[in-house]
């Protein structure tokens, strides 16, 4: 059967993962926000709880033996609700820590005990600019290298992280001129390393979705509401508009974050495309969304106290992650360099 | 959520590529003559009808073969794989007359019609728009008045595909002059062949010759070939449009992702700038040709959503219009990457030139993809209000 639509089965997981995310995450509720103090501590270990980070490990790996496309519904929740995206980290390095054969490991990061964050590697490889809030004493950090050849997990130490003031307020920026390695020997390459970018990318576009989505709907609401020249402004069709590019791009983010999951691993489709194809449709999905977004709440969408803001910064750090646009086209068309390097 | 092929799904596939491995025409038509395009399409229609592969999802009895949507995609994929014709001419009647008649016709109706439009013995026009109404289109003006067991029309419909070939019409006609624009509106077959209609041509920006415009004075229709009640025919008409922006382009989505391959395939042969390396290896061009891969993989992505959703609704709902929308649009980018990679000889547009497969020809077609079913703006209206809730103007 061919059908992209969630069964009732799927249906519920992502029903349970959203409302777990309403009663744990309120972003509209405070001015003065951050990682540390929107999100409840007890976040990593309540999704935990729910299986979140071993949807898709096999039974015997300590999984919960079901598959992306349950991880796709359930993170694309967590975008919509702009749950941290260490959860994403979480359910990446549960997934590394089993591939490279560290059951212990993998189960801290499934139970949550563990919660990693992301690392990208700076230009000249000697930074690390740690992404997401890592509430292990020694951070744990899950680091692609600059060519996407290789991941790893390593852990860094708190006393040489600098904190950087992030564009999104919610995700905490730190940099390290330590450069990690890896921890225990936990590395991946080749197709592992591979697996895991394509994975990855598929979870980080459905979270994208989740964005776009979560703004879509921001706009529509307010433009139904928002009256102007004694009209709510949504039925004028420059915002009309807007609002069906919006939708627009939401639908295609998730249609083919959804053709991803649902084709991983079946014959004839290249996962790699697909999952680059998901990210990239979806980040320009989330960027465009939230940038537009913006404009549809004119000036009440550019102050802080609107959470407008909050979806943009999120949808450009969910972007640099697993690779950002650009790197996902290089992907898309490997002829370039079958060609000419 | 899943995509699993099942065996038969799988052997069907096979099947199908094996069917149109030995039957597509290698030669197509090279010119733009009507007369010439429609024996060719009907001559082609009717070699996949007694193949069986025409209406892959109608109802058998109709002379469909009584699958399923997924299977109808399989055909379309395969069938632009294989480089197989256009529709063209067959269009209306296979892809949104004949899923009118089959979601709203009588039985008479349905007897009539449907096995002959697959069968290409029928060809089909719409007769929807108007000189003062096209994206307003209910407030459609020719007339049609009730005369014993007749309805008698006056009036003009425009920008008709190949009405000077068809056999047949949709055709909108208001038969309530008194009630609100959109209560006044019926559906009703039309015979191209009664006295009093005439038919004038069109040339079209792209060299085609099929538009037309169509006069109709005291013509007189049969009550018998109303389709829906009298008066109801809006309701119709959206059933019509459902289809025509929901599954009908389904096979131009296919064929989209094998243009962009062509793409590909020129740009890997052609320079872009002094240096004389490939286009492909000019890494701006080569992301941009990746732009189009990714729109065309979340393309067919939507179009098996939509199928998807088929499967609940039968009718297509109003996200027909993402895939009307995202369709005109990419068609449009792509054309407009091929002139950039074509260079100098975009210019160039002399004859022969053949009807679709012509960079510069499918260049200046792709206009009519954000108009035709409804403009680019009339779907985000539809977007913005039926789907997003919002207000009306």
């Amino acid at each position: 059967m061919i059908d992209l639509l969630p069964s009732a089965d799927q249906q519920a997981v992502a029903d349970e993962a959203a409302g777990l995310l309403g009663s744990l995450i309120d972003f509209t509720s405070s001015r003065e926000l951050t990682e540390e103090s929107l999100y409840s501590p007890d976040l990593a270990r309540r999704c935990a709880e729910q299986g979140w980070f071993a949807l898709a490990l096999d039974e015997a790996d300590g999984g919960v033996g079901l598959s992306v496309v349950e991880e796709v519904l359930v993170f694309r929740e967590a975008g919509r609700h702009l749950a941290p995206l260490s959860l994403i980290a979480s359910a990446l390095s549960a997934r590394v820590a089993s591939l490279a054969g560290a059951p212990p490991i993998r189960d801290a990061f499934v139970d949550g005990s563990e919660v990693p964050c992301f690392g990208q590697v700076g230009p000249n490889g000697e930074q690390v600019t740690l992404i997401g809030l890592s509430r292990s004493a020694r951070p744990w950090v899950l680091v692609l290298s600059r060519d996407r050849k290789s991941v790893m997990l390593a852990r860094v130490e708190p006393s040489g992280l600098n904190r950087l003031r992030s564009i999104d307020p919610l995700v905490t920026l730190s940099r390290t001129d330590a450069v990690p390695e890896p921890e225990d020997g936990l590395v991946l390459t080749g197709q592992d390393a591979a697996a895991v970018v394509n994975h990855g990318r598929m979870l980080l576009a459905a979270y994208q979705s989740g964005v776009a989505e979560a703004v879509r709907d921001m706009s529509a609401e307010y433009a139904r509401q928002r009256v102007q020249f004694g009209s709510p402004i949504g039925a004028f069709q420059a915002v009309k508009h807007r609002c069906a590019d919006m939708a627009v791009r939401a639908e295609a983010a998730w249609c083919q974050t959804a053709f991803a999951a649902t084709t991983y691993g079946v014959e004839g489709f290249d996962p790699r495309f697909e999952a680059a194809a998901a990210k990239y449709n979806a980040s320009v999905a989330a960027i465009g969304n939230t940038r537009d977004n913006i404009q549809n709440h004119g000036a009440i969408g550019y102050t802080s106290e609107h959470p407008a803001h909050l979806f943009l910064g999120r949808a450009h750090v969910a972007d640099r992650l697993f690779g950002d646009l650009r790197a996902e086209l290089d992907d898309l068309v490997p002829e370039r360099r079958a060609v000419g390097h | 959520m899943e995509f699993v092929l099942t065996e038969e799904q799988v052997e069907l596939r096979e099947e199908i590529r094996a069917w149109l491995d030995e039957n597509v025409p290698k030669d197509q038509p090279t010119g733009d003559d009507s007369k010439e395009l429609r024996d060719f399409d009907v001559a082609w229609q009717r070699r996949q009808y007694d193949g069986g592969w025409a209406g892959v999802s109608w109802p058998q009895k109709y002379g469909g073969r009584g699958l399923g949507l997924v299977e109808q995609l399989i055909w379309y994929e395969e069938y632009a794989r294989a480089g197989a014709p256009n529709i063209r001419t067959c269009f209306v009647g296979v892809n949104h007359a004949g899923p009118t008649l089959i979601m709203r016709g009588t039985e008479e109706q349905k007897k009539r019609h449907l096995a002959s439009i697959l069968a290409g013995d029928e060809v089909w026009c719409q007769g929807f728009s108007e000189p003062d109404a096209g994206s307003d289109l209910g407030s459609l003006r020719t007339s049609a008045r009730i005369e014993g067991d007749d309805l008698v029309v006056n009036g003009q419909k425009i920008w008709t595909s190949f009405a000077h070939v068809a056999d047949f019409q949709e055709l909108l006609v208001r038969t309530d002059a008194d009630a609100p624009k959109h209560r006044g509106i019926s559906w009703v077959i039309c015979d191209m062949r009664s006295p009093g209609i005439q038919v004038r041509p069109i040339p079209s920006m792209d060299g085609a010759t099929d538009f037309c415009e169509v006069f109709y004075d005291d013509v007189r229709i049969p009550l018998s070939n109303l389709v829906g009640e009298l008066n109801q025919g809006w309701q119709v008409a959206m059933t019509t449009l459902s289809f025509e922006r929901g599954t009908a382009f389904a096979a131009d989505q296919m064929a989209m992702s094998m243009q962009v391959e062509h793409l590909v395939e020129l740009a890997k042969t052609r320079s872009i700038d002094l240096s004389g390396r490939p286009a492909i290896e000019d890494e701006e061009f080569a992301r941009r040709l990746g732009v189009l891969r990714a729109e065309v993989a979340a393309l067919r992505a939507m179009t098996y959503m939509g199928a998807s959703r088929n499967r609940v609704t039968v009718q297509p709902g109003p996200e027909g219009s993402f895939l009307r929308l995202g369709v005109g649009e990419l068609m449009q980018r792509i054309g407009m990457l091929a002139m950039d990679l074509l260079g100098d000889e975009q210019l160039d547009w002399s004859p022969p030139v053949r009807h679709h497969g012509n960079w510069t020809n499918d260049y200046l077609f792709s206009f009519s993809r954000t108009i035709s079913a409804g403009s680019k703006d009339i779907q985000r209206n539809i977007i913005g209000e039926r789907l997003l809730g919002l207000p009306k103007a």
